[in-house]
Parts: C-alpha cells; sequence; structure tokens
C-alpha cells in the first residue's frame, strides 16, 4: 500500500500545482480586465487581444480548476440521500457511478485529443484582428480531464479499500 | 428506440446517478456520454466542443471575479462592519438584516446580467454575518438565494439579450418589462421575511427593545457601511456610466475590493491567497457544471430533444392557456439542468411560432420566461442557484437544509408568475409609457 | 462545372435519384434570429430537397444545438454535423481563404460582381481556390449568399474618412482591421454586449451587415447608417462534410452544384429586400441613413486596398493568389486604377 501512498501523494501534488495555474489566470483576468478599460476610456486605446486572452484564460482555468476543485472535494453534490449513508454504503454507491465519471472523462480525453490535432494540423487562431493561437489551448483540454481522471481513480481506490475493509474512516 | 422513451430514460438515469452522490458535473457528463455512445456517437465530440466554448463565453469571467471580490471583503472584515451597522439600523425590525439582504441582491441584480454573481457574492458576506446576529439557516439562505436569482429579471440582463434577438422583441422593452416584476419579487420577498419573522421570532430576531441604539450611534453606523457602499457603486457606476460593459465591472469589482481593503485596513498575502484558493475551487464545480450541462444539451438535441417539446405543445390540449402552461413546465424542466442563455437560445426559435399563432404577446411571454428560469433555478432537486448556494456555504449546511430553505421563496415567485398571468400590464405597462 | 471529381459513387448505379433517403443534420453558426436563417439556409435547404427530388432530408439545427457556433465549422470537417452555414469572420481562424468568399472591404459592389469574379469569369474562378482550400478541410463548398453590405452603424454622422478618426466603435476581425486604416479605435465587444454598450455610450456604433442590423434591435440605440458600407457585398457560405458529400451518388452531387448559382441570386435578392426593411427600421425610428459621394467611396476603396488587403493576402498562400485576382478583376472593371 506504500506504493500507492506515494501515488496518491503525486496525484494531490499534481492538482495542488494546477491551481496555483488557475490562482495566476484570475489574477492575470483581474489585472488586465481592469487595464483594457482604463485605456480604452481615458487613453481611447483599447487592445485587440486583451479580451480575447481573458477569455482564453477562462478555458484555461476550465481545464486546471478541475482536478484541484475535485480534489478538494468541492464538487457539489445532490447529497439529498447520500449525506445519510454510512461511509460504507457511500463508497458502494461511488463504486457503481464510477463508471459515469470514467465514461465522460474518457470521451473527454479521446475526443479532445482528436479535436486538438485537428486544431493542431490548421494551426486553429482566432479570427479576431490579432489571431491568437487556439490549438495549445485545445491541447490543455484532454490532458486538464487526465487530470481529473487520476484524482476519480485516487477516490475510486479509496472506495473499494473502505468496502474490502482495507481502510478505517 | 423511440425518441420519448430514449429521452426519458436520459432523465431518469441523471435523476437516479445524482442521488446516487455523483458530483452533479461528472453526473451530467457521464449520462451525456453513455446515451451518446448509444444513440449519437458522432456527437460526442461535442464533449470537448463545449469544454471550449462554454469557458469561452466573455460573460463567465464574472464567476471567478464575482467569487474573488466576495471573498475578500469576507476575509477583510469589510462586510461584518457592513452588516453590523446595518444591525444596529434596521435591526430592530424582526428579519431586518434578510430584508436588507434582499434589497443588496437587489441593487446587485441591477448590476450584473447573470445570476450567479448576487448569488455568489452575497452568499459569501450576507450568510456568515446573518448567522452571528442568530438569524435562523432558512431565513437566512432563501434570502440569499432568491435575492440572487433577481439578476436576470433586473436589467441589464444578458437572458433578455438572448431572448430578444431571438422573438425579434425590442431589447429595450424586455429591460424595462423586467423591472416592475422584479421589484414586486424583492418587495415580496421582503414582506415575507417580516411576517415570518414577527410570527417566529427565532428565524430573524429583532434587537431587544432596551438594546436599541441611539440616533448618534445610528449616523455613527452608516460609516462602517462606506466601503461597501463604494463597492457597489465602483460596479454599478462604471457600467451606467458608459466606461465597462457587465463583463468587464468585474474586474473594477474585484480590483475595487482589493484596494478598499489596502486603504481600510492591512491586506495580507494570506487573504489573497486563501481567496484565490477558494475561487479556484468554486470555479472548477461550477465551470464544470456549465460545460458538463451544455453538453448534456447538445445530446439531448442529437436524440430529437427540440422535436420533442414542439409536439408537447402543442398537443396540449386547452388552447391558448394550455400552450401557455406547457412552455412554462417546459422551461421550469429543462432549468433543473441548463444554463439560462442554453434554455433560452433552444426554446424561443420552438416557441415564437405558436406564440405568433396563439397571438400571445412576445414581450409578456419574455418576462413570463425569465420569471420561470428564476424559478426553475431555485426548484429541488436540481438548479443552478442551489447548487452555488450549497458550495459556497460552510460544509455542514446539507442539501436537505438548502431544499427547505428556498420553499417558501419558490411559493412566493410562483404567486408573482400567476400576478404576471393574470395582469400582463405587470409587465407590458412600463415599456409602453416608453413608445 | 466546379463539381469536382466526383468520387465514391457506386459505379454499379445508374445515374438519377438512390432508393435511400440520405439525412444531414445542419447546424450554422447562428441561430434562428439571423437574417442568414429565413433568408440563406431555409432556402438552400428547400432548393437541395427539391432538386435532388427528397432523396436528401436536411434537419436544420439552431447554433448551440449540437455544438457553439464557433465550433460548428469543425464539427462539419470532423463529421459531428453534416453542413454548415457562416461567415469566416467566424471560421477564418481554421481556414482563412474563407475571407476571399466573405468579400474583400470595398470589393465587389453586388452580386453580379461577386459572382463573376468567384465563379463566373473564367479569368479568375477565385471560388476555386476556395473550394481547394475546403476539400483540405474535408469539406465540400455548397452555398453561397450575398448578405449585402456591412457597414457602420452610429451614433453620429458619418459623411466622410475623417469622421471615423478617434471613434469607438465595436469591430471584430477584418472590420477591425478596415476602421484601425481609416483612424477609427475598434472596440472588440460580443455581439450581445452591443445593445448596452452603445446604449450606455460605452461605444458609438457598431459594425454590422446591414439586413441583420433590426434582428439586433441596433436601430433603437443608433441614429446613422453608412452607405455602401465597408464591404458592400457580405457574403455567407454554406459546406457539408466530405464525407457526406462522396456518399452521395453523382446524380446528387450534380444535383446540388446545379442550384449553387440560381440559389446565389436567389438569396440574395432576399436578402437585398431585408436591407431594404432593416433601413426603413431605422427611418422609422428617427434614424438617418447617410450615402457617401462617389468621391469618398473611391478614397475608402483605395485606403481598404493599401492597408487591409495585405493583411488578408498575408493570411495563407491562396489567400495571396485570390487577393491579387481581386485586383485584378477590379482593375479590368476600371473600378482602380
Ligand atoms: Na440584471
Ligand atoms: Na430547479
Amino acid at each position: 500500500m506504500k506504493v500507492w501512498g506515494n501515488v496518491e501523494r503525486t496525484i494531490d501534488s499534481i492538482s495542488e500545482w494546477l491551481g496555483r495555474i488557475g490562482w495566476l489566470i484570475i489574477l492575470y483576468a483581474l489585472f488586465f480586465g481592469v487595464f483594457d478599460v482604463i485605456m480604452r476610456y481615458f487613453f481611447n486605446e483599447p487592445s485587440l487581444w486583451i479580451s480575447t486572452t481573458i477569455q482564453y484564460g477562462m478555458v484555461l482555468l476550465a481545464c486546471v480548476s478541475g482536478a484541484y476543485s475535485l480534489n478538494t472535494d468541492s464538487f457539489v453534490k445532490v447529497d439529498l440521500f447520500y449525506e445519510k449513508f454510512s461511509t460504507r454504503k457511500k463508497a458502494i454507491c461511488d463504486i457503481i457511478t464510477f463508471a459515469f465519471a470514467f465514461l465522460y472523462l474518457y470521451v473527454l480525453i479521446t475526443k479532445g485529443i482528436e479535436t486538438a490535432s485537428a486544431s493542431f494540423a490548421t494551426r486553429e487562431t482566432t479570427p479576431t484582428a490579432v489571431p491568437i493561437p487556439l490549438y495549445h489551448l485545445k491541447a490543455a483540454i484532454p490532458i486538464g480531464a487526465f487530470c481529473v481522471l487520476l484524482v476519480v481513480i485516487k477516490k475510486f481506490v479509496r472506495d473499494i479499500q473502505t468496502v474490502i475493509g482495507d481502510r478505517g474512516t | 428506440m423511440d425518441t420519448i422513451l430514449i429521452i426519458s430514460l436520459m432523465f431518469i438515469c441523471l435523476f437516479v446517478v445524482l442521488f446516487l452522490g455523483l458530483p452533479v458535473a461528472l453526473g451530467l457528463g457521464g449520462t451525456a456520454a453513455l446515451f451518446g455512445y448509444l444513440f449519437a456517437p458522432e456527437v460526442l465530440t461535442a464533449a470537448p466542443s463545449t469544454f471550449f466554448s462554454t469557458p469561452w463565453q466573455h460573460i463567465l469571467v464574472t464567476v471567478p471575479l464575482f467569487i474573488f471580490m466576495g471573498n475578500i471583503i469576507r476575509y477583510s472584515g469589510i462586510a461584518q462592519d457592513a452588516y453590523d451597522a446595518a444591525y444596529k439600523l434596521i435591526g430592530h425590525l424582526p428579519g431586518g438584516l434578510a430584508m436588507g439582504t434582499v434589497q443588496v441582491c437587489t441593487i446587485f441584480a441591477a448590476i450584473t446580467g447573470v445570476t450567479p454573481p448576487a448569488t455568489i457574492t452575497m452568499g459569501q458576506i450576507a450568510y456568515p454575518s446573518m448567522m452571528r446576529y442568530n438569524y435562523h439557516r432558512g431565513i437566512a439562505i432563501g434570502s440569499i438565494g432568491a435575492g440572487g436569482a433577481l439578476g436576470a429579471l433586473i436589467p441589464p440582463s444578458v437572458p433578455f439579450i438572448f431572448y430578444g434577438i431571438l422573438a425579434n422583441e425590442s431589447i429595450g422593452a424586455l429591460f424595462l418589462g423586467g423591472i416592475i416584476p422584479g421589484l414586486i419579487l424583492s418587495t415580496l420577498y421582503v414582506i415575507y421575511i417580516g411576517i415570518r419573522c414577527k410570527i417566529q421570532p427565532h428565524m430573524g430576531p429583532a434587537i431587544p427593545k432596551d438594546n436599541r441604539y441611539s440616533v448618534r450611534e445610528k449616523i455613527g453606523a452608516v460609516a462602517g457601511i462606506w466601503p461597501f457602499l463604494l463597492l457597489i457603486f465602483l460596479v454599478l457606476g462604471v457600467i451606467w456610466l458608459g466606461v465597462a460593459t457587465p463583463a468587464e465591472a468585474a474586474a473594477f469589482g474585484a480590483g475595487g475590493a482589493l484596494l478598499i481593503n489596502v486603504l481600510y485596513r492591512s491586506i495580507t498575502w494570506e487573504i489573497v491567497k486563501d481567496s484565490l484558493i477558494f475561487t479556484v475551487k468554486l470555479v472548477g464545480m461550477g465551470f464544470w457544471i456549465l460545460i458538463a450541462a451544455n453538453f448534456f444539451v447538445n445530446i439531448f438535441s442529437a436524440l430529437g430533444g427540440q422535436g420533442i417539446i414542439t409536439q408537447a405543445v402543442l398537443a396540449m390540449p386547452g388552447g391558448e392557456w394550455g400552450a401557455l402552461l406547457m412552455m412554462m413546465l417546459i422551461i421550469m424542466l429543462l432549468g433543473m439542468i441548463m444554463d439560462d442563455w442554453a434554455i433560452i437560445m433552444m426554446v424561443t426559435p420552438l416557441f415564437v411560432p405558436i406564440l405568433n399563432i396563439l397571438d400571445i404577446s412576445t414581450l409578456w411571454f419574455g418576462v413570463l420566461f425569465i420569471v420561470n428560469i428564476q424559478i426553475a433555478y431555485l426548484t429541488p432537486p436540481f438548479g443552478f442557484v442551489l447548487f452555488w448556494i450549497k458550495s459556497i456555504l460552510p460544509k455542514d449546511v446539507t442539501m436537505g437544509d438548502v431544499y427547505r430553505s428556498v420553499l417558501p421563496f419558490i411559493g412566493l415567485q410562483i404567486i408573482a408568475l400567476i400576478l404576471l398571468i393574470l395582469f400582463p400590464e405587470l409587465a407590458t405597462w412600463l415599456p409602453s409609457t416608453m413608445k | 462545372e466546379e463539381t469536382p471529381e466526383a468520387e465514391g459513387s457506386d459505379s454499379e448505379e445508374e445515374y438519377g435519384p438512390p432508393e435511400e433517403v440520405t439525412k444531414w443534420t445542419f447546424q450554422p453558426a447562428f441561430d434562428s434570429g439571423d437574417a442568414g436563417w429565413a433568408n440563406g439556409v431555409e432556402p438552400w435547404i428547400e432548393d437541395v430537397e427539391e432538386a435532388t427530388e427528397g432523396t436528401i432530408e436536411i434537419d436544420l439545427l439552431p447554433a448551440g444545438s449540437i455544438v457553439s457556433g464557433n465550433e460548428a465549422f469543425g464539427a462539419a470537417s470532423n463529421g459531428t454535423i453534416d453542413v454548415y452555414a457562416g461567415w469566416a469572420t467566424v471560421y477564418g481562424g481554421i481556414m482563412p481563404e474563407g475571407m476571399l468568399a466573405y468579400g474583400m472591404p470595398m470589393g465587389a459592389e453586388n452580386s453580379e460582381q461577386a459572382w463573376e469574379a468567384m465563379w463566373g469569369d473564367d479569368e479568375y474562378r477565385i471560388g476555386e481556390l476556395v473550394q481547394e482550400a475546403a476539400n483540405e478541410e474535408n469539406l465540400q463548398w455548397v452555398g453561397w449568399a450575398n448578405q449585402g453590405p456591412n457597414s457602420i452603424f452610429t451614433t453620429f454622422p458619418i459623411n466622410s474618412l475623417e469622421d471615423l478618426e478617434g471613434k469607438k466603435l465595436r469591430a471584430g476581425g477584418p472590420q477591425a482591421l478596415f476602421f484601425e486604416a481609416m483612424g477609427g479605435t475598434p472596440v472588440s465587444f460580443e455581439s450581445d454586449e452591443i445593445y448596452s454598450g452603445i446604449d450606455l455610450g460605452t461605444i458609438e456604433g457598431t459594425f454590422w451587415d446591414t439586413g441583420g442590423m433590426n434582428d439586433m434591435n441596433f436601430h433603437e440605440v443608433i441614429d446613422y447608417a453608412m452607405l455602401p458600407g465597408w464591404n458592400p457585398a457580405q457574403h455567407q457560405e454554406i459546406y457539408v462534410n466530405k464525407d457526406a458529400w462522396n456518399e452521395l451518388n453523382e446524380w446528387q452531387q450534380d444535383k446540388i452544384n446545379e442550384i449553387f448559382e440560381s440559389n446565389y441570386f436567389k438569396t440574395s435578392e432576399m436578402h437585398a429586400e431585408g436591407v431594404e426593411e432593416a433601413l426603413q427600421d431605422l427611418e422609422d425610428s428617427g434614424g438617418e441613413v447617410i450615402t457617401l459621394s462617389d468621391e469618398k467611396v473611391e478614397e475608402m476603396r483605395q485606403e481598404a486596398i493599401e492597408k487591409v488587403w495585405p493583411e488578408i493576402a498575408d493570411q495563407s498562400e491562396r489567400n495571396a493568389e485570390g487577393v491579387e485576382r481581386w485586383e485584378q478583376y477590379l482593375q479590368d472593371k476600371g473600378m482602380i486604377e
């Protein structure tokens, strides 16, 4: 189980680092958002790229925040019945629903890779006046989904440990 | 297999996995992926596609920025001071702070064009303050949820803009049409809170008679509110003075919150860091739900869901009223899982021809539409306002608590909806004066 | 003649309508509120279904149904949907050659000129460059419509280029390039921000297609429209997924190619009526339409060709070739030196 402990710690630190990238994106949206408006209103010099890069940032934020959020148990659940279950029963439910989480992430990863390859092939950019390359961003989507999958698998293994009595509560 | 059967199974499957405790985002995405695999495999690329296009919408930047703003305010104590001051001013009224919360939400609704910001910001600020003054959870959560949902109804409103374009209805008229119903709702909430707390003082206790504050103390209290008011005026001001769009104003709110903290008291890196952590967690939760919900809608459409909607409305007995009822029912059902603009984009083109045949005013219907979406957002078991509130409040608040808290407010929304149906002038009068 | 190699069709089969009905999903980059819906994609579907004698059935869905409008071009190329309609201002980031079909700034003045340069006259056939690029994207270009002038709608009057200087207008993609070249200050707002932005004075107007201006209710907040616009003939394209196209038999492909031209002129005529209506709506709400003098138009064309066309040419080799052919065309027409 020691090996698995290391795997868990690795997954934790990956999602932690992704979270930190998220901090930077938020600060970027904040400072450049204010800067853009000030340049437009007071100096009549709006940028043609800031708002696009903020949109870019929001997609990237979705990519990096998923694993961080799920790993810190911030993904909201409709725990109407679930909250009343015992730890073991909760783990059994999680094992049953794991297939759904896995399927969604599998589709996001595989189809995401296809979409990203197509985007790379055409060197896709935004159609805006200042073209911003989009292909790296599209590649970040399957990567972000893969990190969420790592967290989902981590939780799945824990649930199995709980059910077979290998993990105290 | 029959389209109706497949779509029913899809919704049942979603309900089951969500009740089994799968996070909402993964439940929506997983169900959509499963039904996509089985019945429309060519549409599965919509999964990465929605992942890109959903956060790409410029208005979504308001979500992290307003979460961040709310958090900075909460940590710094500005909000607490504002609520302390408000308590001195209106604390003698039963439920006074909850009434104040609804008022602030109404102002916030006027600032932002979408629902999440008011809920997110007020959820972080108002809830802990009300708890401190021994307000009951039910009143606190209900007033935040219902007040926050006003964002789409009181102008400026992004959903109205989308509806106006699709229904070819004047956006200016829709904006005006939303004002009176918005104020009616906000007034109903305040009256309800007052009556409920008068009858059941433990819901929102008033200051005991012998503890009331003097006029001098009250005037002094106003000083404690200034940073909070300044922030509201900053965000509102940049929009109404034509400096920034509602989406851009969020950056001013967040920036303003930082700046006021610097002026008002010391800001530490710890506060900024904790706020960033909180924001990333919430954004992950919220964005992933929105993305998965859009993917769900794509699969729903690919399976022929839009055809089912039209059939359902046309097959409804009872002529004009039957069709109207069915349309509102559909909006409320879709509102369980769909984003407001997504519902508008999907059903407006289907409904407008029906409205024209039945000679129903598209202006009136537009206002009904948004009121319906508000109800849908707040109605258990699923709704975006419910999800946001649940994730913002402390962990010990369960989904059951949230459900119980919002129920009376849903009752009030339904009263407003009935008033609006009986007296269409409530929506159409103000726009008609401007012609 | 624009029919390319009709590969994939079953050689055993006789030339004529096949037994089987082909079903296509059509999702444009826009929704039913857009002028391109009733005046563009609906009549195209009607013509295709009629010409192919019901052997093709097309299910039309608004943007966002299967994929978002911005992503729909790629979705047609990978087969998520079968048919796409949109503008190069939306899909140009993937296939810049679309700009040649969209319409050059101050280029063709009407449908006749645009058709002549693109397909009609063997001298130019700029359309072939677009078709080649589309084929590389696994698409077949099958429909086209002139939506009329893309113009400038403002709260202040524009009588000459000088009036644009220092003004803040919403302009995206090629509009921004043009506007910047004319000394204006382009602002990049999303479409749902424009109405409130003009109303509250954040911007002083917007670039938009004239026929769609009233669909967006802009006539409620602006006071002036400028004609002939910065792009007198703005176009919209329809593409079919190449695999879906290859699954048709030769007869079906021929039928669709046959209606390309007739449908182009028919839908362009419908759009022209929409433009009239939009301008009428503007005048009814107290607005004014300003038509620039020939002299001012010349001046604007010179500026556009000098400053904006090279930017389009820079986007790809085919674009460079296409821009050259467009210049040649305008010269032959005597519209430029
Ligand atoms: Na609003
Ligand atoms: Na609901």
